[in-house]
């Protein structure tokens, strides 16, 4: 969606007008859901932190001013906070943010350790939970949410080169943890 | 090609086909989606809730909206109010306070010209009051009232016609009054000045009574001199000389009762003398 499309939703949807604050919805939900399962995994744990970050939202979207990350960056902020309190309440560890920061073009910084038999699409999953914060987010962003360039720099408050960047060295992580001839399946 | 894969962007197209480590970027990411790629929830009950929540700010924004601009616009009209409470016709914040008064945010005219004849009947009271025993501080009280209907005046000249005639008699009473305390006040003051007068005459008669050919010359020597201030308290046992006259004078409005007070304290032979210089 544009952004003066958003902006335009949004200001109505803050003022309580119901079909504007619907069309946010459908725009949306499916995204924080897919953002929420990328992390949680999909199914019930998902769809509570889809749901609770919507009801924050409608609480706080008459305070909300479009300021630097604008609205994505204020929706996923709300639902990265909510996943974090959720998978504190269930005791889970948060999600590698002390992990490994990439340093080399070649395995990017990444442990020996990190190469691991990838079979199915949740072990692939987990792979992104080794990356650094930035590159998993990003690609959580981009591959769970689908958030487009434009819509993840502003989500992540960066402009979409920066985005395309960070992308990149993701991919590379991922592929350095991949045994090889695994990506070219 | 599912709606991820039209916003996956730059990777699926941006790198070189024939870039071997770019296209192996392109299957991760291809193979990451995949992977990623979940089946929605039916979300009507919180999509339903979520509108009615925005829905319920509306109800209330309206207020609350309302609230900043509306203690701004009272605190403008205060300021207002109170800046143009003075304002006279031709100044430019007079307009301001014939509207504020029309709406009752500021003293209207009929009630400023209630309140200044309030102040002048109050004043004009007070003259008559103190007109015969404090005629000076009487008049001081004639002027002001005058001023105060000056002024009501003025601003009755502002209202309708009934209005105005009804407060014109108001002010041409008290005028009237203040004029006839004025007056007793003068008359207060005159018959005072005359009697000061009668008394210097006196007083001064005695010490010109120094050439009285009754010989006391001495005693109207000290006469002149003694006249200031009833010394008489002074003349206890006084010589019964023309000293003891002056006393007399010094005290009294008139001559006579001046003489007498110094009589009385001069045992009498102040008495003798006071007639003795009122002769002379």
């Amino acid at each position: 969606m544009e952004e003066a499309q958003l902006r335009v939703l949004v200001r109505k949807a803050s003022r309580g007008d119901e079909d504007s604050a619907a069309r946010l919805f459908d725009e949306y939900y499916p995204r924080v859901y897919r953002y929420a399962a990328a992390r949680l995994g999909a199914g019930p744990s998902a769809e509570d932190a889809a749901s609770e970050t919507f009801a924050k939202v409608v609480r706080e979207l008459g305070r909300f001013k479009w300021r630097g990350a604008g609205f994505e960056g204020w929706l996923f902020r709300i639902a990265r906070n909510v996943i974090v309190d959720m998978q504190r309440r269930s005791g889970r560890e948060a999600l590698t943010d002390e992990s490994i920061e990439p340093s080399e073009a070649s395995r990017e910084g990444l442990p020996e350790d990190a190469v691991v038999d990838v079979e199915t699409a949740g072990e692939l999953r987990t792979l992104l939970d080794r990356l650094p914060p930035e590159q998993r987010e990003v690609l959580l962003l981009r591959f769970g949410a689908g958030l487009d360039t434009n819509e993840t720099g502003r989500a992540m408050d960066k402009n979409a080169n920066a985005i395309r960047q960070l992308q990149l060295r993701a991919l590379r992580n991922v592929r350095a943890m991949l045994p090889e001839g695994v990506t070219g399946s | 090609m599912n709606e991820h894969e039209k916003k996956r962007g730059g990777l699926g197209r941006t790198p070189a086909q024939d870039d071997p480590q770019a296209q192996e970027l392109a299957d991760l990411a291809r193979r990451l989606e995949a992977a990623l790629e979940v089946d929605v929830p039916d979300a009507r009950g919180d999509k339903a809730l979520f509108v009615a929540g925005a829905a319920a700010r509306s109800r209330r924004s309206p207020w609350s909206a309302a609230l900043v601009p509306a203690t701004a616009a009272v605190a403008v009209l205060i300021a207002l109010a109170v800046v143009s409470r003075s304002a006279l016709p031709g100044q430019t914040l007079y307009p301001v306070r014939k509207v504020l008064g029309g709406v009752g945010l500021a003293p209207s005219t009929a009630r400023e010209v209630r309140e200044l004849l309030d102040d002048a009947e109050r004043l004009v009271a007070a003259a008559e009051g103190a007109a015969t025993s404090a005629p000076s501080d009487a008049q001081e009280l004639v002027l002001e009232a005058q001023v105060s209907l000056k002024e009501a005046d003025r601003l009755a000249g502002e209202l309708d016609g009934r209005q105005e005639e009804a407060f014109e008699r108001e002010i041409e009473a008290l005028e009237e009054r203040a004029d006839e305390a004025e007056d007793v006040a003068d008359d207060t003051l005159d018959e005072r000045e005359e009697a000061e007068d009668r008394d210097e005459d006196s007083s001064g008669r005695g010490p010109g009574g120094g050439d009285d050919s009754s010989g006391s010359g001495s005693g109207g020597d000290d006469d002149s001199s003694g006249s200031g201030s009833g010394g008489g308290d002074d003349d206890s046992g006084g010589s019964g000389s023309g000293d003891d006259d002056s006393s007399g004078p010094g005290s009294g409005d008139d001559d006579s009762s001046g003489s007498g007070s110094g009589g009385d304290d001069d045992s009498g032979g102040s008495g003798s003398g006071g007639d003795n210089s009122g002769k002379g």
